[in-house]
């Protein structure tokens, strides 16, 4: 017979078009939580350390550990997307002996890079060089834990994880507490360091006992740099973001010079922090829901398509996949609008709890507004990775980087009354443009889903 | 370039696969060496074509391959609305629903580069306004049906269109293409285009021949139904590629200026398919026959022992060499010293060669069938007494023309051109007797009756052979069917022929 007609049978073969559709292992713990576990973190220390804030030694460990973990979330901003995109593709493959090859590269790879970061970071600082020492292991250390947790969503035993972090870090602060009492600055960083040693090498056993560790190790994921530059970017974009407000204030007129090149600003750094502590819980919330029931109907939505349902079936589950995200948008408005407002009356109270002046609520009150925003733009960002807009995420993460920076300098050359402002209007801004996109790519999810699809 | 003559559309054949088609094209392009050709090679994609397996005579001044799964590139975005333009096609399409061509002009136009209000690609893959007429189409005539199917189904639809549509094509005077189809809509965009002539011969018919490969592809996605349905009827997917099929075929008879093919049979199917029948001639297929007057000349001198009876093709299911084989278990009953050969490549179905080896033990005639694999058939013609067809799939096989050449009685199956082969197509090639007995398709007994009674009676296999032998002398010589093709281009592309007495009988029989 002459005539290709049906030949192209090779190419549909090849390509079974049914497999395109990749389901995302995507997690919300991935992008949320390395910043979500510093900011209690950090959160929990402005409030109970603030009292003993005139103790020279303990405000230069408290600001190393702000540097620590501004610079580790920045620099492992990079990994966090593209190196989960990796795990969730070596997932759908059933390639779990390479997860565990690629976590032991990935773990080498940034313990030896971090360490030169962190190396020059310290280089030049004026400090006891045991201490330097201790400081840099504590970075390394929490650098790799924030590479683990990209490893352990994908086992979704949040709950362990959460208890790990809560043991890890009681371990880190009684440590610290105890070695510094009798060893001053160098016994705190190296109780503190102890402890996140600790919490890391659990983690670390958590996924190699889950993925083993046969066959040596690799830096494959590299490669999803150069094919999802995307998703590196908006990692580090995002992450930059959400520190470049308080880096602001750190070298304005009204920063202070803790030591050497490290500077904080009292009281914008604990405002934001505490502040943020407000959203958590629903945000916690938020993202259990989309984890569990949001998850449920995104994979019965594609699952549709891929099970060749017809296009009316695809439609409904979408409708019921948009009923879960309205409902919980809902509740979680309600939720947070109440604790929102009632943390803006209390404040004064709150802050006199923690034997903060009372005088200082006004940059505490426009931090907590700025964290509700911040809250649904985060929540907005996770949602649009579930769909793998990717360019999105880019764009929404660094107008994010670009109104934060260009607000926060703003706010700081109108004066002290307009602390806050800037991270306020930053994220009300970017909160609503992240609404409209988010809600315009999930009308066309359809179109978007099926003609993005490439050709050849 | 310059202008050539004719330039041939071949799809999914010369000079890459090699057939009965390919050869045609070979021997027309090299044996017409005062007429200039081109060539496009239209092919699924560069990875899967192998190697090039004839070399193109001098005479092919030009060469070109598309290929129809390359992703196209003119992907230029265009943000004007052009909702005219995307109307325009919807109506179209529902036009070709309903089996209606008549604007595929003005949409290959539409189409085409740089028109104004060209559609691109980009539209069709990516844009907005035609996923909105994806989804309206898929609610009028799909609904309820899977609708990644559907999606994927007019993606791959659309691909080669588009290759087709963007490809460079030669410049000629005339577009010949060989088949329907893909290329037979690259004849109907040259002929559009260029202003040129465009032709068109069909060995087989591409619909059926489609038809065929859906009904056998495993590939397709088929709606799951309660009822019972019968086996040959097809699922929607399948349904909406024949439909495609059935189009192209169509739009190539609309605007072909003349249509070829090898036989009767195959005109009439031309004719049903929609082709213009004053447009449709036949052409037959001819052998050198000179060549085989010494086969002859040896087969009369040659002298052995048991009668041979020989199947020439290959080993595939489309031969039904299983019926073959039960008809020697037949003849061997009557004419116990006969002995069988399959001769012919047995690479193609391993799985299938396997089957008929185990009939062959079966009915115990390992010592009586022997399957040979490829040979050189001119060995083997002096010694056979009859030459069996069981295909259930031909067009005009030439095994049957060399057959009768050397003088040797033929028993065909009912197909393709066979009839016309061995009883004669006019009144006048009629007269001239059989040349073997025709039998139909999965029918051992009657294949084994008439080889029993070419073998039994001598005296009218030898009166069956000289017939052969005469007709294919008068109606199937290869200068015959060149001289044809030549008179052919003579008159839609404006060559001039210098094969001065050729032309003369040409001209005879055009007037």
């Amino acid at each position: 017979m002459a005539g290709i007609g049906f030949r192209l049978r090779e190419m549909a073969e090849k390509k079974t078009f049914i497999q395109w559709l990749k389901l995302y292992t995507f997690s919300a713990v991935i992008f949320a939580g390395p910043w979500l576990i510093s900011i209690v973190t950090l959160a929990l220390i402005s409030a109970f350390a603030i009292p003993l804030m005139g103790h020279e030694e303990l405000r230069v460990f408290i600001v190393n550990i702000v540097y620590i973990y501004f610079l580790s979330l920045v620099t492992t901003g990079v990994l966090h997307l593209t190196l989960s995109r990796y795990v969730s593709d070596q997932i759908y493959m059933h390639n779990s002996q390479a997860i565990g090859q690629v976590f032991v590269g990935a773990v080498a790879l940034t313990c030896a890079v971090e360490t030169i970061i962190g190396a020059l970071g310290l280089f030049m600082a004026d400090l006891d060089l045991f201490y330097k020492f201790c400081i840099l292991g504590l970075y390394v250390t929490v650098c790799i834990i924030w590479v683990e947790m990209v490893f352990l969503s994908a086992l979704k035993d949040y709950l362990g994880i959460v208890g790990a972090f809560a043991i890890g870090y009681a371990l880190s602060f009684a440590l610290g507490q105890m070695l510094g009492m009798s060893f001053g600055l160098g016994g705190l960083a190296l109780g503190f360091l102890c402890g996140q040693v600790l919490l890391m090498g659990y983690l670390m056993y958590r996924v190699l006992d889950e993925f083993g560790i046969e066959g040596g190790f690799h830096v494959d994921f590299l490669r999803y740099l150069r094919r999802y530059p995307s998703l590196a970017l908006a990692g580090v974009a995002y992450n930059l973001a959400i520190w470049i407000d308080k880096v602001a204030y750190w070298h304005s007129p009204s920063g202070i010079r803790v030591q050497s090149y490290f500077y904080t600003h009292f009281p914008y750094d604990s405002a934001m922090f505490i502040a943020f502590l407000t959203i958590i819980p629903t945000l916690a919330i938020f993202l259990l829901r989309v984890e569990t029931d949001f998850f449920w109907k995104y994979k019965a939505y594609y699952g549709a398509i891929v099970h060749r349902a017809p296009f009316k079936e695809i439609l409904q589950r979408k409708d019921e996949m948009r009923s879960v995200l309205v409902s919980a948008f809902k509740t979680s408005l309600i939720y947070q609008g109440g604790i929102t407002t009632l943390a803006f009356i209390l404040m004064p109270f709150l802050l006199m709890l923690v034997g903060i002046d009372p005088a200082l609520v006004k940059v505490f009150r426009v931090g907590v507004v700025g964290a509700f925003f911040h809250g649904y733009f985060l929540i907005l960002i996770i949602l649009l990775l579930y769909y793998d807009f990717r360019g999105v995420v880019l764009f929404l993460s660094t107008s994010f980087l670009i109104c934060n920076a260009g607000f926060s300098i703003l706010a700081i050359y109108l004066g002290d009354d307009f602390a806050g402002f800037g991270y306020l209007f930053a994220c009300a801004i970017q909160c609503l443009i992240g609404f409209l996109m988010f809600s315009n790519r999930f009308r066309n999810l359809e179109y978007l889903t099926f003609m993005r699809q490439p050709v050849g | 370039m310059a202008r050539t003559d004719v330039c041939f559309i071949a799809e999914g054949s010369y000079p890459y696969v090699v057939g009965g088609v390919s050869t045609w094209v070979h021997d027309i392009i090299s044996s017409l060496k005062d007429i200039s050709f081109s060539l496009v090679f239209i092919g699924v994609s560069k990875e899967a074509q192998g190697k090039i397996r004839y070399e193109l005579p001098k005479n092919v001044l030009e060469y070109k391959e598309i290929h129809l799964m390359q992703p196209p590139s003119f992907f230029q975005r265009r943000f004007s609305r052009r909702k005219e333009a995307f109307q325009e096609l919807e109506a179209f399409i529902e036009d070709l629903a309903r089996g209606d061509i008549s604007r595929a002009e003005v949409m290959i136009e539409r189409f085409s580069p740089g028109s104004k209000d060209a559609l691109s690609p980009y539209d069709i893959f990516y844009g907005r306004d035609f996923w909105d007429i994806l989804l309206r189409t898929y609610e009028k005539h799909f609904d309820g049906f899977s609708f990644i199917d559907y999606f994927w189904t007019v993606r791959f639809m659309m691909m080669p269109l588009f290759a087709l549509l963007h490809g460079d094509l030669p410049e000629a005077a005339l577009y010949h293409a060989t088949c329907t189809g893909y290329a037979g809509l690259l004849g109907v965009i040259a002929r559009l285009r260029n202003n040129a002539g465009f032709i068109l011969t069909e060995h087989g018919i591409y619909t059926n021949e489609r038809m065929i490969e859906i009904t056998q592809a495993q590939w397709i996605y088929r709606e799951q139904t309660d009822t019972v349905v019968p086996r040959r009827q097809l699922g929607q997917i399948q349904n909406l590629w024949m439909k495609k099929f059935d189009l192209l075929s169509r739009l190539a008879y609309k605007y072909a200026d003349a249509i070829f093919t090898l036989y009767e049979g195959n005109r009439q199917m031309q004719i049903q398919g929609g082709a213009p029948p004053e447009k449709c001639e036949i052409i037959p297929n001819g052998i050198e026959v000179d060549a085989y007057e010494q086969l002859y000349l040896k087969r009369l001198a040659a002298s052995k022992k048991a009668p041979v009876v020989a199947l020439v093709g290959r080993v595939t299911p489309i031969k039904d060499v299983k019926t073959f084989i039960k008809a020697c278990k037949m003849v061997q009953s009557e004419v116990p010293e006969a002995r069988f050969f399959i001769l012919g490549n047995k690479e193609e179905d391993e799985k299938y060669v396997e089957e008929c080896e185990r009939l062959i033990r079966v009915l115990d005639l390992q010592k009586h069938v022997i399957m040979t694999g490829s040979v050189n058939m001119r060995e083997y013609y002096p010694f056979i007494d009859c030459v069996v067809l069981t295909s259930i799939s031909e067009a005009q096989p030439f095994v049957v023309l060399e057959a009768m050449a050397t003088g040797i009685p033929v028993v065909a199956s009912n197909v393709g051109a066979c009839m016309e082969l061995l009883e004669g197509a006019s009144a006048e090639d009629q007269a001239l007797g059989r040349a073997g007995f025709i039998t139909n398709i999965r029918s051992p007994r009657e294949t084994a009756d008439a080889i029993i009674k070419v073998l039994k009676d001598q005296d009218m296999a030898r009166r069956m052979g000289e017939a052969g032998r005469l007709r294919v002398r008068r109606y199937y010589q290869r200068s015959r069917m060149l001289g044809a093709y030549e008179a052919v281009y003579r008159r839609f592309a404006g060559v001039k022929s210098k094969i001065g007495e050729q032309r003369e009988i040409i001209a005879e029989e055009a007037g």
